[in-house]
């Protein structure tokens, strides 16, 4: 992957100075080289992470005439069969890069290119006869895309720090509506982030500026069959066509790369198929890479050594500690540009880094298979809670519970109690969100941290609910609504972001993922939904599909959520400096943000226990602490260092070659 | 929803299930499958191993429940 950037003004000329700026904040995202565009009223600019035709491919790039320009985060992963149909149709290449298909499509499909695309991307095309910009962003959110956008000014990037580096941009500021969003789906919704005037293109969707502003529009959607007319009922031919979509989706991932791709391997099911499929179809060495902790409780080792073993994989681990975690954690921060509620993001940052160390820019991973297949236990236990809704007064179906968890079975007093307290909370069949509603409501218990101030904001600034169900999905399978909305909220907002582009990246590391290639999402979201939730059986059909491949005792473990310790990372014997200083007083009070009375309980309660909290003050103690690091790296300092994109530096300056050479759009290159 | 169907998914269920353990437990969870599957909702009375392990005793719940 990449890193993009660029401002558009219909008025002024933008200046090469903000661009190489924004290039420069985001060059860990692509150390490889940069470069930029010049033109009269665009500057496009890039930080090159070296994937395909390492020789060839430095951006910006354009087409035969030099009339449309891209610069391009992410992978069109079949550019190869993309790159012979508009051969034939008359296109003329000058490179081996995936970026050149992507002019030459948008001149000859417009917006149906990006149906095409079977990729990642965050993309920027400058169209210089009609003086517009076209931004795209893959379907599922896998790159991101943030933009600021003013009267007749659009500047766009693909983290927000680089926006902030243009000279120009009002001094970064929390919004609030954006803050309570964090606290209800554990991320911003797009449009939305956190800081206000920021907004990213929301998945699926591209967008248009020119003279007449800025228009968006999705080209694609998250759609579900009605339930009970799905194509294909038949368990044995759904599982075969799934195992066929998976492998030619791996080897895709694996196979389109001139550098060496490696993989994560969990110790589950998901990574498990990835890395199973790869070493299906090469001979060659394959490195594999995994996080283990120190804290048994959250370790998983003994099914990753089980796995790499049995594929016989060159194997990669990191042992984390808590103190690992918080260590590294303002540098996640800054990273994620987002609010946090748990620290898992952390010791992926720390996964990453060792892939890099080891020599390796792209990873394949499992991530998207909890969502596409109905694996989270949000699915079961809503099908838990939809099944004690029917009679919630009966004792035989409050057992239910206790097939959720096996420390229910174990412990069967407590479980009643449990059903009524949590499983029976929000039992309306008529919301259409009910899969979700007990998430937002115990995460929105965060909120009564937040200082009135901010409380009021974001009463007055939200605009409607940031998550409604489109029309028609009342006649889908409950499990078809849960998917679409774990997709559109914690998918893009927080798993692909918070703990997958932003950690990868943040160490110069490309993911690939094979469970979201749009033929396997469309695939699996028009299967019946028992297939994927077969009773409380999670996955069913990827473990039938890959029995063959994956040893029985990963196929059928007990699905352990990945998880790191939380609080406790932060309140150990030696707490790192920085804990005490973003938690002061003054420090919470400067910020505004949340209540520093409050705050200052919850930092007591946590010396007093060392961390060791139950989950909503786990989950209060990490927001208050990353919105502080958050303040502390991007709100309150008067000015942001400016750093310079990575070298070398490919300059093309359409406005000096017009004025030295008097003639249109040709180019040049230093 | 043909007898073939049905008969087709309870096999599959019977054929993914590991017998053993708490059988009031299992009518449990086999319940919630049906339930979810053919759309009705059992009695109490219904929601035992005796009735919902024997094959036979699911069709007749789903004719009952006039799903056949």
């Amino acid at each position: 992957m990449c890193g993009i950037c660029g401002i558009v003004a219909t008025g002024d000329q933008p200046a090469v100075s903000d661009v190489t700026a924004m290039i420069g904040a985001i060059s860990h995202r692509g150390p490889d080289g940069s470069g930029y565009l010049r033109d009269h009223h665009a500057v496009l600019g890039h930080a090159r992470l070296a994937i395909i035709d390492t020789a060839g491919g430095a951006q910006p790039l354009c087409n035969e005439d030099g009339t449309v320009w891209v610069v391009f985060n992410g992978e069109i992963f079949n550019y190869v069969e993309l790159r012979h149909q508009l051969r034939d149709r008359g296109h003329v290449f000058r490179t081996a890069s995936d970026t050149e298909v992507i002019v030459h499509a948008w001149e000859e499909w417009g917006e149906g290119a990006f149906t095409r695309f079977n990729g990642q991307w965050a993309i920027a095309l400058w169209e210089r006869n009609n003086q517009r910009l076209i931004l795209s962003r893959d379907r599922v959110g896998i790159c991101p895309l943030y933009y600021r956008h003013t009267s007749g000014h659009l500047a766009f990037a693909s983290e927000i720090k680089a926006l902030f580096a243009e000279a120009a941009s009002p001094r970064p500021s929390f919004d609030p509506a954006g803050l309570d969003q964090v606290l209800t789906y554990w991320s911003a919704i797009a449009p939305r982030t956190v800081f206000s005037g920021i907004e990213q293109l929301p998945p699926g969707n591209y967008a248009v500026f020119d003279r007449d502003g800025l228009r968006c529009e999705p080209y694609w959607q998250i759609e579900f069959p009605d339930r009970g007319r799905e194509a294909n009922q038949d368990l044995e031919s759904n599982a075969a066509e799934l195992r066929n979509k998976l492998i030619q989706a791996t080897r895709l991932r694996f196979e389109r790369s001139d550098v060496s791709v490696g993989a994560y391997l969990s110790g589950g099911l998901d990574s498990s198929v990835t890395t199973a499929a790869i070493r299906n179809f090469t001979d060659s060495p394959l490195a594999t890479f995994s996080i283990r902790f120190a804290d048994a409780e959250f370790d998983e080792g003994t099914f990753q050594h089980r796995m790499a073993a049995a594929l016989g994989t060159e194997h990669h681990e990191i042992v984390i500690s808590a103190s690992d975690v918080a260590g590294v954690f303002p540098e996640v921060v800054r990273h994620a540009e987002s609010p946090l509620l748990r620290a898992a993001p952390a010791p992926l940052f720390l996964l990453a880094g060792l892939a890099r160390e080891s020599g390796f820019k792209v990873v394949v991973t499992g991530e998207g298979a909890d969502e596409v297949l109905g694996g989270y236990d949000i699915y079961r236990e809503a099908r838990v809670r939809a099944f004690i809704a029917k009679d919630p007064d009966s004792p035989v179906r409050a057992r239910a519970v206790e097939l959720l968890y096996p420390w229910m079975a174990r412990n069967p007093g407590k479980a009643p109690a449990f059903a009524r307290d949590f499983f029976s909370q929000d039992l309306d069949p008529a919301d259409p969100a009910m899969s979700h509603r007990p998430r937002w409501n115990s995460t929105s218990a965060l909120k009564s941290m937040l200082s009135s101030a901010i409380r009021d904001q974001a009463r007055d600034s939200t605009d409607g609910a940031a998550v409604s169900l489109p029309s028609g999905s009342d006649a889908w399978d409950p499990l078809s609504r849960a998917q679409w909305l774990e997709m559109t909220t914690l998918l893009a907002g927080y798993i692909l972001a918070s703990q997958g582009d932003r950690m990868i990246l943040g160490n110069s590391v490309e993911g690939r993922f094979p469970f979201l290639d749009p033929d396997v999402v469309d695939f699996a979201n028009n299967l019946p939904a028992r297939h994927k939730l077969f009773g409380l059986d999670e996955k069913f059909i990827l473990k039938y599909a890959f029995a063959d491949l994956v040893p029985e005792e990963i196929r059928n473990r007990h699905k352990q959520p990945y998880r790191a310790p939380d609080a406790a990372s932060f309140f150990s014997a030696e707490p790192p400096g920085w804990v005490a200083e973003a938690l002061a007083p003054e420090q919470v009070m400067a910020c505004g943000v949340f209540d520093a009375r409050q705050v200052a309980g919850l930092t007591a309660k946590a010396r007093l226990r060392r961390g060791r909290f139950g989950n909503t003050d786990n989950m209060r103690m990490l927001a208050v602490l990353s919105t502080q690091l958050l303040y502390q790296q991007f709100i309150a300092p008067s000015q942001i260092a400016v750093e310079r994109p990575a070298d070398p530096l490919l300059v093309i300056d359409l406005v000096d070659s017009e004025r030295e050479q008097d003639v249109p759009a040709s180019y040049v290159r230093s | 929803m043909n007898d073939a169907f049905i008969a087709q998914l309870v096999a599959e269920w019977n054929a993914a299930r590991t017998r053993g353990g708490d059988e009031a437990l299992e009518a449990v969870c086999t319940a919630i499958f049906l339930e979810d599957v053919f759309d009705l909702t059992l009695t109490d009375e219904q929601l035992q191993p005796a009735f919902l392990t024997e094959t036979s005793a699911l069709q007749t719940a789903l004719q009952l429940q006039g799903r056949d």
